[in-house]
């Protein structure tokens, strides 16, 4: 990520230039007529500029203001083959019917790093972590830390399409999104060729046209995709083939911590400075992963700077990776390690109903629920304070450092004594799974209705285990199935609309783990992990078959310029909760989107307050206000 | 917010009475109707057209054109008409080749509705094996206060693409596509090209010859990256931010069986067919929602529908067709209640070459050079040139097959074009 431009590294020039171009760019967006597209030729511009503000109101009486993100996305389209012309000096008719080349530019700034709001920010435990009452939880990060995570600078996607001449074949290159499967609400049973960046706004971030949803959180690679129109083949139609390779990367689910308040609202376990509770004491952790997987005391590793990790909470040691909860054992872009495939076949079956086949060979990723794990290489022997086997690797009976020490703990800002460090031989396991599905469409004329359908079973999942006996590793290799059905249907509701109907979205997510244990734990919100929640032994296991629904409805008023919408969304066992979404959305003119947001959730018969709703979802109500220029 | 206008005009004063009603004045070549003098054309319009008068709008009247039929259509329907009859039900059409299904009507006959309206479904016009508009805008304003359209929506439409599988004269292989699903015609909408919030939006819809069958839709939609199966229960219902609902495109867009029709006579009203703008062009404030220019007298039928399907947004349709080209010249919708509710007004003008530069037809065509909605109880339009002003082509093609390929098509009117896998490759 580039470290924002300011005056700050003397870049008072680059700053001035950079606000010149700005205003350059808002008038000529501002001169055109409305709606008029901004195009040379076969070149086009389109994006829009965006700032989104959340308030995050876990009661009544409490708010905090968790994000100021102001966003730029910029389109370019260059037509490069048209009417057999490559940019009109080349003729390339005998072959490319046409070629085209995209590319989406996003830019964020978060300046909730500079407005540095006070000390209302919790995480996800209820708790504010001791002093952070006093410091604040980005108040508390140095200013330079906090600019350098400020600014994302991030080349969404660039990628050619062309359409061969003579073939019924169409390629894109590039860098892409894969998106198959049919369910849309918050089931990524297929959609998951590619992880999601929660640095984003973690998942529940909706939204309702435009660039919003998943289509924001998907983490875009560097792909080759083909599809194959075969046409009619006898009582089937529409019949296809889609194939991808990603050869070169893999991204797992990107997640961060606070000080993101907008993100995971829980601080790095693996974070480094931070005092940990083990047999015999208290020990640091250092924040350095054993990738090779030795679990052997102290490993092989040399050089370890010990003394430097402990005094500026990082991990700068040559040779050891630095955690960022994200890499695995293999080499992000050996395509020997990290090359995926996928293909599906497509066609409308005989009665008008849709179909498709879906196979991925893919690595394993931690937002499609359940999969993905935190792997430890081997058996350490050793058990924390709280009664887990095997958590951590103690290295306090050689650590160099003199035992008995006072160590502040960055992130809490609370002063401990601790008795050595200790280092984790873990590995974030993402393997390669078998990914097996099919889709179904159908319209319905009697209750006028679509069903969407959509099922997939993953072969050879990774799921965390505590069954230490039978799992030294904490890693059980499982199969999983995840299914969604849904029903769209426009509705006339006269009295409230006469004009439009209601579109009514309404959707059954199921998860099913055939080979269950109850030791087996989901993620993200584990009864292993220490102090999280109160019941742990019914909260948050991994259940054998799990439910969720949701329903969305909206329709538009004032020929279409105002758009409210409502959602409600219920996980009926892994963690009983239900969510309600309330959006309303006015267009005052071609360029200008204004939405307000109010999201709310409960827990199974407790308040809006309680400390012990799904991690990741409590103490989350929000009031987000967003306004959009479009161009 | 329903206008005192449109309650004092309701749906008393529609339709029939003014089919029957004397002419109250008559008009000439040359002169300006505006809301001061409109008691001229009276017997001659509907409420809607005075609505829309009253709002600032203006009328020039045109000398009358006679419309020709393509050649070769006019040969199909001279060689296949006399053998077409219609089904007791009126729902089907039997032994239709190509052509005009019943180049005569009978207005005594029980079944006139019906057969002017499949007239409609196999009209000479834009294209009777395929056309395209492409590059337009779709321009949604509020119209209340009568201070002019105060814009809120522009969608910049890539094409609209029609391919006809039966009934084709121009384009082989004729009479009729390879067809075992028994389709009528596929339809092709998109790829938006802005807002940028619906940017790269297009729609797929395959209707069938069988009355029966349902049409199937899809949609690919951008903020989902996904092509999404669409009820086709409620065309009625507008869609997006603007005032068309599917079933209204053209005039009429659903299925002929759908619909009990009425024939309520014929009868002289104005219309424009040769209109003089190429693009066509937006009337000054306030009356900006609409078209200005030329419109002559046209001998129309008037054709009530009342739909079959339940949930219908609309109590009925009462639509104007003209009697050579059997191009709706306008339509009134009423709701429910049988108040006026939204109109329909088509322009076009029938000419050799739509502008200098652009490509010269051997026969005139029916350049459909846009349309304007209007719903008269919001006081809310949609206004579509197409092309649209800035668009450096005509905007058009006829009968083109392969050869109409845009930067939204590059296969032309294909049935390869029109699937989902295409929706799948373009999607963005």
């Amino acid at each position: 990520m580039p470290r924002l431009v300011c005056c700050r590294v003397g870049g008072c020039k680059t700053v001035a230039r950079s606000v010149i171009a700005w205003l350059a760019l808002a008038g000529m967006l501002l001169a055109r007529e409305a709606g008029a597209r901004i195009s040379y030729g076969p070149v086009s511009l389109s994006g829009n500029l965006e700032t989104q503000n959340i308030l995050r109101v876990p009661d009544v009486d409490q708010w905090s203001f968790v994000q100021q993100r102001n966003t730029f996305r910029l389109e370019y389209e260059h037509a490069l083959v048209q009417k057999g012309s490559l940019l009109g000096m080349l003729d390339v008719s005998s072959f490319l019917r046409q070629a085209k080349l995209l590319t989406y530019y996003r830019v964020v700034y978060d300046s909730i790093f500079d407005l540095a709001p006070g000390p209302r920010l919790e995480a996800a435990d209820g708790s504010r972590g001791g002093a952070l009452d006093d410091i604040g939880p980005i108040r508390g990060v140095p200013r330079n830390e906090r600019t350098d995570v400020a600014l994302e600078n991030n080349l969404r996607e660039m990628y050619l399409d062309f359409d061969l001449r003579n073939l019924p074949v169409s390629f894109r290159l590039g860098k892409q999104q894969i998106v198959w499967g049919n369910a849309n609400l918050n089931q990524r049973a297929l959609d998951s060729v590619n992880a999601l960046d929660l640095t984003w706004h973690f998942n529940i971030e909706s939204g309702l046209l435009g660039r919003v949803g998943f289509s924001e959180l998907r983490r875009t690679a560097w792909t080759a995709k083909m599809l194959v129109n075969f046409g009619d083949w006898g009582p089937l139609g529409n019949v296809f083939l889609e194939a991808y390779d990603i050869p070169f990367e893999f991204h797992p689910t990107k997640v961060r911590f606070l000080p993101h308040p907008w993100s995971f609202a829980g601080r790095n376990p693996f974070r480094g400075g931070q005092v940990i509770p083990v047999q015999g004491g208290l020990v640091n952790l250092m924040p350095c992963f054993d990738f090779t997987g030795n679990p052997a005391i102290n490993s092989d590793v040399t050089g370890i700077d010990f003394e430097s990790s402990l005094a500026t909470g990082k991990c700068p040691t040559p040779g050891l990776q630095v955690s960022r909860a994200e890499q695995g054992l293999f080499d992000q872009n050996d395509p020997f390690d990290v090359n995926q495939v996928g293909a599906r076949v497509g066609a409308l079956l005989p009665y008008s109903i849709g179909l498709t086949l879906n196979y991925m060979y893919r690595r394993a990723i931690a937002d499609v629920s359940g999969t993905g794990a935190v792997r430890q290489p081997a058996a350490t022997g050793f058990t924390s304070a709280q009664g887990q086997a095997n958590f951590v690797h103690l290295f306090a009976s050689d650590n160099p450092l003199t035992p008995t020490r006072d160590v502040t703990d960055p992130a809490t800002g609370e002063t401990r004594t601790v008795q050595g460090v200790i280092r984790i031989p873990i590995e974030f396991y993402m393997p390669y799974v078998h990914v097996f599905g099919v889709t179904l469409d159908y319209f319905e004329e009697h209750i006028a209705g679509v069903i969407n359908a959509e099922m997939a079973w993953s072969h050879n999942n990774p799921i965390v285990s505590n069954n230490i006996a039978e799992d030294p590793m904490a890693v059980r290799r499982t199969d999983m199935v995840l299914a969604a059905v849904s029903l769209d249907r426009p509705t006339w509701i006269t009295p409230l609309n006469k004009g439009r109907v209601f579109d009514i979205q309404s959707q059954l997510n199921v998860g099913w783990q055939p080979f269950h244990d109850d030791l087996f734990v989901g993620s993200p919100a584990s009864k292993s992990i220490p102090g999280q929640f109160r019941d742990e032994v019914s909260v948050d296991e991994l259940e054998e078959l799990t439910l969720l629904t949701a329903i969305v409805v909206n329709t538009t008023y004032w020929g279409g310029s105002v758009i409210p919408a409502v959602a409600w969304v219920s996980d009926w066992t892994v963690a009983p909760l239900m969510r309600w979404d309330l959006i309303l959305q006015y267009l005052p003119n071609p360029w200008v989107i204004l939405e307000t947001q109010f999201r709310v959730g409960w827990t199974n018969g407790r308040t809006a307050d309680d400390r012990f709703r799904q991690g990741f979802l409590r103490r989350r109500d929000e009031l987000v206000l967003k306004a959009t220029y479009q161009f | 917010m329903i206008s005192r206008t449109v309650r004092f005009l309701g749906g008393a004063l529609a339709g029939l009475v003014l089919l029957s009603g004397p002419a109250l004045a008559d008009v000439s070549p040359g002169e300006i109707i505006t809301k001061d003098n409109m008691d001229k054309i009276k017997s001659l319009v509907t409420p809607s057209i005075e609505w829309v008068l009253r709002h600032g709008g203006k009328i020039e009247i045109g000398e009358y054109k006679p419309v020709a039929w393509p050649r070769r259509y006019k040969e199909a329907t001279e060689k296949y008409a006399g053998q077409v009859r219609l089904s007791a039900d009126g729902l089907q059409l039997e032994n239709h080749v190509a052509g005009m299904p019943f180049p005569k009507i009978d207005p005594n006959d029980p079944q006139a509705a019906l057969k002017v309206m499949w007239n409609y479904e196999y009209r000479p016009y834009p294209g009777s094996d395929d056309f395209v508009e492409y590059d337009f805008p779709a321009i949604s304003m509020d119209i209340s206060g009568g201070a002019g359209g105060k814009v809120d929506r522009v969608f910049q439409i890539g094409d609209s693409r029609r391919l006809y599988y039966n009934g084709r004269v121009a384009v082989d292989p004729k009479p009729e596509l390879p067809n075992p699903k028994g389709f009528r015609f596929q339809d092709l909408l998109g790829p938006l090209l802005g807002p940028y919030d619906l940017k790269g939006l297009g729609g797929l819809t395959y209707r069938y010859i069988d009355a029966s069958k349902q049409d199937d839709t899809f949609l690919y939609l951008p903020s989902l990256r996904r092509v999404r199966r669409l009820s086709t229960a409620q065309r009625s219902s507008a869609l997006f931010g603007q005032d068309a609902d599917p079933d209204s495109y053209w005039g009429y867009a659903g299925h002929i069986a759908w619909m009990d029709w009425k024939f309520l006579g014929e009868k002289e009203m104005l219309g424009v067919l040769h209109g003089k703008e190429f693009p066509m062009k937006a009337c000054p404030p306030p009356a900006d929602f609409m078209f200005c220019d030329v419109w002559e007298k046209r001998q129309v039928y008037a054709i009530e529908g009342v739909s079959k399907l339940p949930q219908y947004a609309y109590g009925k349709r009462l639509i104007f067709l003209d009697k050579e080209s059997y191009i709706v010249t306008y339509e009134d919708i009423f709701d429910k209640a049988g108040q006026l509710w939204k109109v329909w007004i088509d322009h076009y003008t029938m000419r050799k070459q739509g502008k200098p530069g652009t490509p010269l037809y051997d026969e005139e065509q029916a350049f459909y050079t846009g349309f304007t909605m209007i719903d008269m109880q919001v006081e809310h339009a949609t206004y579509v040139p197409h092309p649209g002003p800035e668009t450096a082509s005509d905007g058009w093609y006829f009968n083109g097959g392969a050869d109409s390929a845009t930067p939204g098509t590059p296969d032309g009117s294909v049935p390869g074009a029109f699937t989902v896998p295409k929706l799948i490759a373009r999607g963005q």
